[in-house]
């Protein structure tokens, strides 16, 4: 079976095939202000080079619209808002601080009676009423409706009663339940819930296009996945469902690329670029996710992104008194000393140091206009910098392995104080895309429990089969499925043990 | 000192000093500046007034008890910490002249603003901890004979408490019982007393000094922040352990972190208990309770809590002399190691 994957990154998007793990052919395009054209453009000229497309199986892509979407707010849904909470939650209505250009898409933003408590009991009964009124005054005008009730991931009654409402009431629109969406934290899952909305139809466009381009170029059998927040992919319909799961999903290519491509389970991933060098974490396959809060276009949300540390040094970086952080980017090989242009770049340093030679450049150029030691000194500064990312990123006073990925990674040292080697393995150019065909699914389910109330047993098993359900929705294949994770944080201030339980399984897909 | 009034950038600095001076708890600060934000909106600024002298004016404390992480979900109807205040105004028959914050660190040093710009009241520049503690008996107040109770507990619903306990221990045990009856989070009116005996009491002056720790760390100048509060650079490293458990509902556990620079080959381990309470360098203890031991990242200065503090983090440790009110002997009764279970006496900072 032949796999294709795709990254778009911010100045070029890449496809490779695969098969059986072996390169078969790769692009490299200039991405596109719509990424849209950019990833056809790709996977048109990948096609022309796959002799059997009939033994494409899987289409695997990682693509910034969501954020693009939600950035620019173009083409996003027609929204309504539903928050189930009252008397509580009055103090923060939904859209706090929330951009205008993104609220201009909301038709209404409606508060009512009902929601839970941390026990699951209900904090007021449901006002059915009011949701009525609701649902007949937004019918025919809307195209989704995100729908949040307080503690709903302990009991999400309330939300299904609401979904049920709305369709009696002949609201046809897409509905986005946030107990679905998951995490504690009723504002950051409600504005998760409603950028899931908003950004749906986007999705939607994307899903169909790329099913009629594989369609058209003779994929018949491919089946259609998208890279999730966590490392994982999910299919294209799940994808229309839920595609907040998907704003950072290129982020962690590159880690999931340098694992494919050496097997290493644990190591720092070093991706260089043109602009950045982003240093990521491979922890037992996956990458590591940071603990702090994400913003999306300024709006909190409760995603856990994988932990990137991006440093301002890649190959297009601009050397003046100091290293960056402006960066020439795809202009490198027209404004780069070695490429006779005027501009001392980090590629024009790092081939002068090491004698190595990047695409069509001159060395002799750079070492005609800048002394050898000026060049050393540079590059020493820039070593610093690469092994002062490396240091904060390491889990552990031990020496660890770096894989070098990205097309700027030629220029990385031999050694680096703090690494015990460094791997560059083949084709490190195109880890990102190679890392978007990582055939891996993954569920993350948040709740909490008191285990007076629940034993503990009941509690992580249930939270488990939930997890698991949720993998499946997203191509998992269930014989599969492993829990990778179980976190158990206490929570302080409340009686009978209680605890803030996330799980998280992963799996295979089913191709 | 004197009066003065605060704005938006000023909330934003206070949440940040109150998060070195809550020493790790208080939780994620989001709920509280978003709903003062929006009630801040159009009615400019918040008066913040000395309070070191004064008498027939009556201050009136306002906190939110319970857990902060069902406020992130259950965030508050807005007006129960103000209810909670009227209640009491009429029990004690007395107009309330002023509020003051219980304790500076997390959400308790934002509760007390949103109830000022919602009824015009004024906030005075002190409170009962100079940093954050978790029960209802351990303030400078209560230490002074002032009684905690009554205490008007006040939930989004509508239910009213009125605990009056014989002690500040009963009336926080019987107040915490019925927080965890309205769902895990209340909000509460209490300590009332008359301005000359606050003036006497209270750690003054300690909303302008979290403000003031805030810029300093949004400048990320730590030797002004050092000058400021004489604190003392406990440790630097990175952290390589981190154990949690829950004992009578609190969050127990310690970090272990490993030095680095001038602490290299070195290990600093600090207990906590929602707070950092205990830091010890290899054997010896270098800093206790009721000093204020902060972790902050290295990198950036923003303060770590305890429930964010993971594996790998590079992180400062600083040690800060508490005001002299807390070391009195009667308040080390209710706030020193030995009142948190360890069986550890109280090391001044410096005193080593």
């Amino acid at each position: 079976m032949i796999k294709v994957g795709v990254d778009v990154g911010s100045t070029h998007t890449d496809a490779v095939a695969l098969a059986e793990g072996e390169l078969l052919a790769s692009v490299k395009v200039r991405t596109t202000p719509d990424p849209t054209a950019g990833i056809q453009e790709a996977i048109g000229k990948l096609s022309s080079r796959i002799e059997n497309r009939d033994e494409v199986g899987a289409l695997m892509l990682g693509t910034t619209h969501g954020l693009n979407a939600i950035l620019q707010a173009k083409g996003l849904a027609r929204t309504a808002i539903l928050r189930i909470g009252l008397p509580a939650g009055e103090g923060i209505p939904p859209l706090t601080e929330w951009p205008a250009r993104l609220t201009d898409h909301v038709i209404s933003a409606k508060m009512v009676r009902g929601g839970h408590e941390y026990t699951g009991e209900e904090i007021v009964p449901l006002d059915e009423g009011a949701i009525v009124k609701f649902a007949d005054d937004i019918v025919g005008k809307v195209d989704g409706v995100a729908i949040t009730s307080i503690f709903s991931t302990v009991n999400p009654a309330h939300e299904l009663r609401a979904a049920q409402i709305l369709n009696e009431r002949g609201v046809r629109a897409h509905l986005t339940l946030s107990h679905m969406v998951g995490g504690l934290g009723l504002i950051e899952r409600e504005n998760s819930t409603i950028l899931n909305e908003m950004v749906s139809p986007v999705f939607k466009r994307l899903v169909s296009r790329l099913k009629e381009l594989m369609r058209s170029l003779g994929m018949n059998h491919a089946k259609l996945f998208i890279a999730q927040n966590d490392g994982t992919l999910a299919s294209g319909e799940f994808t229309m469902e839920y595609p907040i799961f998907t704003v950072a999903g290129p982020v962690s290519n590159s880690i999931r690329g340098a694992h494919l491509l050496t097997g290493i389970d644990n190591a720092v991933v070093m991706d260089v670029g043109g602009t950045t060098t982003n240093v990521g974490v491979l922890h037992n396959g996956y990458p590591r996710e940071s603990s702090a809060p994400v913003e999306i276009g300024g709006i909190r949300t409760n995603f856990r992104m994988p932990d990137i540390h991006a440093l301002a040094l890649g190959g297009g970086t601009i050397i003046n008194e100091s290293i960056g952080p402006e960066s020439v980017g795809y202009e490198l090989t027209s404004k780069g000393v070695g490429w006779g242009g005027t501009v001392l770049t980090a590629s024009d340093v790092a081939m002068g140091v090491k004698g190595i030679k990047i695409g069509d450049a001159d060395i002799s150029k750079i070492l005609l206009r800048y002394p050898s030691s000026y060049l050393r000194g540079i590059y020493d500064r820039m070593i610093s910098m690469w092994e002062e990312a490396l240091d904060l990123m390491k889990i552990s006073r031990e020496d660890v392995q770096v894989i070098a990925v990205g097309g700027g990674s030629i220029m990385l040292p031999p050694e680096l104080r703090g690494a015990s080697k460094i791997v560059r393995p083949d084709n490190a150019q195109f880890a990102n895309a190679i890392g978007a065909t990582l055939n891996k699914v993954g569920a993350t389910v948040e709740k909490t429990f008191s285990y007076s109330a629940t034993s503990r047993e009941l509690a992580i098993n249930s939270t488990v089969n939930e997890a698991k359900e949720m993998a499946v929705k997203a191509g998992g294949d269930p014989s599969t499925l492993d829990i990778r994770e179980i976190e158990e944080v206490p929570i302080p201030y409340l009686p009978g043990d209680s605890v803030k339980l996330t799980v998280k399984v992963v799996g295979n897909l089913r191709i | 000192m004197e009066n003065f009034s605060i704005g938006e950038r000023e909330v934003e600095l206070l949440a940040l000093g109150a998060a070195f001076l809550g020493t790790g708890g208080g939780g994620d600060p989001l709920v509280g500046k978003l709903m003062l934000r929006r009630y801040m909106e159009g009615k400019g600024s918040i008066e913040i007034v000395d309070g070191s002298s004064g008498k027939d004016e009556f201050v009136l404390g306002s906190a939110m008890m319970g857990a902060p992480i069902v406020m992130i979900e259950k965030v508050p109807g807005g007006g129960e910490a103000v209810k909670a205040l009227k209640v009491y105004s009429q029990i004690a028959g007395r107009k309330v002249d002023f509020i003051t914050p219980l304790e500076i660190g997390g959400i308790n040093s934002i509760i007390p603003l949103i109830v000022s710009i919602q009824t015009g009241i004024p906030v005075l520049d002190g409170d009962g901890m100079g940093r954050a503690f978790p029960e209802l008996q351990m303030t400078t107040f209560y230490a002074d004979g002032i009684p905690v109770s009554p205490v008007v507990v006040f939930d989004e619903r509508g239910n009213v408490s009125v605990v009056q306990g014989v002690d500040g221990y009963w009336s926080e045990k019987i107040a915490r019982v019925i927080t965890v009856r309205y769902g895990g989070s209340a909000y509460i009116a209490l300590h009332g007393m008359e301005l000359s005996e606050y003036s006497r009491s209270a750690v003054l002056g300690s909303l302008s000094t979290a403000i003031q720790v805030g810029e300093r760390l949004a400048s990320k100048n730590i030797d002004s922040l050092r000058d400021l509060l004489h604190c003392v650079h406990l440790f630097k490293g990175k952290v390589i352990e981190v154990y949690r458990r829950v004992e009578r509902g609190f969050s127990k556990g310690y970090v272990v972190l490993e030095g680095a620079d001038q602490w290299k080959g070195k290990t600093m381990r600090v207990d906590f208990q929602n707070e950092f309470l205990i830091a010890k360098e290899g054997d010896k203890i270098v800093a206790t309770v009721p000093d204020l031991i902060s972790f902050v990242d290295a990198y950036t200065l923003t303060p770590v809590t305890t429930d964010r503090v993971r594996y790998g983090q590079r992180l400062v440790v600083l040690g800060t002399p508490s005001h002299p009110k807390l070391r009195s002997t009667e308040m080390l009764k209710y706030v020193s190691p030995r009142a948190f279970g360890y069986d550890v006496n109280f090391t001044p900072l410096g005193a080593s």
